[in-house]
């Protein structure tokens, strides 16, 4: 029998209970528990008992939490008081999900005792929009838990179901990719370093980092951890396709605290000008339509001025690299006009200058 | 990966309580709960046989449940436990907060859904060290919200265009579906000015109007299931370009397949539906691209340069 028919088998007998069940009781009828802790010998059994004990632990992880009651029970007729355990259907059982309307509730089929989250009608297309957000993530390593979830929302309520009509591409990711987003995650909400080897692209060297995983995000299509590096001793932000051979540090050095005004938002969708270490230089740029308007739904810069007089827009960036911001403007071509400061006009009439002698 | 308790019990618990929500009778076909469930035949497999082990023997707590194989397919139901999905784990838990951390008004529906996401991390700790991708800008999501609201309700649509190259135009538009790619997003509809399919930008859309009028779905639509369909257009425009040594790393990651030259150089052959897309992509690298053919597109490049 193997893990899953042996859980199926435990979490039935539980839910089957109404009552707590003693410990012996569930060691001595669960089919894998059973042939050994009736007829082996002291070793078995306790090998029995830890086997109940880890199963315990992992579904907790699924958020199944077979715990002791506080209270213990009696065994027999003899008053021996023992630990029992009881599964509430609640504990185990997706709530019933309604929506409240001008009609009232419309309330699912009710099977068994479960509460009910009751949401309003306007909440609808909130949740509506969250699940197609939360579809987005489906070929990522969050993929099988997101696809899971509008499942379950589906469930009861069919109308947050999200089909081919809404779909969201992101970077393919190596197959290794799976095992190393539940490792960071568990790192980042245990706050536990990892090691790892990582490909940076930028000097073309694979190198061994041990890194404080603060944080994990999807941006632009790709997996990002945003973490401490212990070797640099600055923060580093590293792509999980990059990552190799990812494994927790063990022992008390593993530990790590995240500072209290760390926020992940302040990382997610950085221009390429901002991601030097550099100190920003405020460049003051005019975009002429439509290219403005681009340059506001992308929500790049900040808008100084509406409209000018080419039904364009004047933007503030805060630029940390200079080299970056310039090759993001060349491609608006002569749409663009670098205001201030001096340096980066030239570098930009440069860079023009360059490209015509280049195409000559 | 080998599959793992941890996916395959939650999936079984669920598969028994779809399966046991109706009174019918009629078996399901694998490729249908594959389907469903988002995992291959071989998945549903391996899982009925897990079951088929389980109903193999008499125990009283598992005396309701039926599982038999039929010709093509499988029925399943139960009267005991497992009608209901188990509640959302730690990861579902994870992605739902995600997706409401990033939604207008979506906080608050995550305090009414705390109940059920007990197994999920802190809402807290969630805000500080998870996110994905942040909603386009205001103006954005109320274009999307519209082409949304017209794709479900079949209702025609108005839009102003700024296509790449050329003065904007008005045209009437038939939504069939959005598709987001690499952070931008596109709403692929019905165009009745040209009568055929087309791919906006939503940022290129200046204007957007529901009208009164509604639309029947074109039967021959085919979604969008892969990026690179995106791109589909009558005519494709073949360019050779070159990338320096300097950028070559970075750009064999993006456009693996490519050949290096004896100087160090990257070349790549890219087909493209937009010209203009293609002026912009090499652009970003300055000199460090170069189209090496055909030259309309070298003039295409000399041109934005000015």
């Amino acid at each position: 029998m193997n893990k899953t028919e042996r859980w199926l088998n435990l979490l039935a007998f539980l839910l089957d209970h109404r009552y707590a069940v003693p410990r012996e009781e569930i060691l001595s009828q669960v089919d894998d528990y059973k042939a050994d802790w009736l007829t082996g010998d002291d070793k078995k059994r306790e090998s029995v008992r830890r086997k109940f004990e880890r199963d315990k632990k992992e579904l907790k992880a699924l958020g199944v939490a077979i715990e002791p009651l506080k209270e213990k029970v009696m065994a027999d007729h003899a008053g021996q008081e023992v630990e029992a355990y009881l599964l509430k259907p609640r504990d185990f059982y997706l709530p019933y999900l309604a929506v409240r309307t001008a009609k009232g509730a419309r309330l699912p089929s009710h099977t068994y005792f479960l509460s009910t989250v009751t949401l309003d009608a306007k909440d609808l297309p909130v949740l509506r929009r969250a699940a197609e957000r939360v579809a987005a993530l489906a070929d990522t390593p969050l993929g099988g838990a997101a696809r899971s979830a509008l499942r379950k929302l589906a469930f009861d309520l069919p109308e947050l179901g999200v089909g081919d009509e809404e779909r969201a591409f992101v970077q393919p990711t190596p197959p290794e990719a799976d095992e190393h987003f539940a490792l960071l995650r568990r790192a980042v909400e245990e706050r536990r370093a990892v090691r790892c080897r990582y490909y940076a692209i930028g000097r073309d060297a694979e190198e061994e980092r041990v890194i404080e995983p603060y944080g994990l995000m999807l941006s632009w299509g790709h997996w990002y951890c945003v973490a401490r590096s212990r070797e640099r001793d600055a923060m580093r932000v590293f792509r999980l396709d990059r990552m190799k051979n990812v494994a927790p540090v063990e022992g008390p050095k593993a530990e790590f605290a995240v500072p209290r005004d760390f926020r992940i938002g302040g990382y997610l969708d950085r221009a390429p000008w901002e991601l030097s270490e550099e100190k920003p230089v405020p460049a003051r740029v005019r975009i002429a339509f439509p290219q403005s308007r681009w340059v506001i739904g992308e929500r790049l810069g900040k808008v100084v001025k509406g409209v000018t007089d080419d039904a364009g827009t004047e933007f503030e960036f805060a630029v940390r690299s200079a080299e970056a911001f310039v090759r993001w403007l060349l491609p608006l071509g002569r749409q663009v006009e670098v205001l201030s400061p001096p340096a980066i006009k030239r570098q930009l009439d440069e860079a023009r200058a360059r490209l015509r002698a280049l195409y000559r | 990966m080998p599959e793992t308790a941890h996916g395959q019990v939650p999936r079984l618990v669920e598969l028994i309580a779809w399966l046991s929500q109706s009174d019918s009778a009629k078996p399901v076909a694998y490729r249908a709960a594959a389907r469903r469930l988002g995992v291959p035949e071989g998945t549903i497999r391996a899982d009925l046989d897990a079951l088929l082990g389980l109903s193999g023997e008499h125990r009283d707590w598992l005396a309701s449940l039926r599982v038999a194989l039929v010709s093509g397919g499988f029925v399943a139901h139960s009267l005991g436990a497992f009608r209901r999905p188990l509640h959302f784990t730690g990861e579902e838990g994870l992605a739902l907060l995600l997706g409401l951390a990033g939604t207008r008004g979506g906080r608050a529906v995550a305090q009414q859904l705390a109940q059920a996401l007990r197994a999920a991390p802190p809402a807290e700790l969630v805000d500080a060290a998870f996110a994905i991708s942040v909603a386009p800008s205001e103006e954005l999501e109320e274009r999307l919200a519209v082409a949304r609201r017209a794709r479900d309700e079949r209702r025609k649509l108005e839009i102003l265009y700024c296509a790449s190259a050329g003065e904007p135009s008005r045209r009437v538009v038939h939504v069939h579906q959005i598709v987001e790619a690499a952070g931008r997003w596109y709403i692929v509809a019905w165009c009745e000015k040209v009568g055929a399919f087309r791919n906006f930008r939503a940022d290129r859309v200046l204007e957007a109007t529901l009208l009164a009028q509604d639309f029947r779905p074109q039967l021959l639509f085919q979604p969008i299931r892969k990026p690179e369909e995106l791109l589909r257009a009558e005519e494709m425009v073949t360019a050779r370009v070159a990338f320096s040594p300097r950028v070559a790393r970075w750009l064999k990651e993006r456009y693996p397949g490519g050949r290096e030259e004896n100087d160090g150089r990257y070349v790549v052959t890219l087909k493209v539906a937009d010209p203009a897309w293609l002026v912009r992509e090499v652009l970003q690298y300055g000199v460090e691209a170069e189209v090496l053919e055909p030259e309309g597109m070298r003039e295409a490049v000399r041109r934005a340069v000015g």
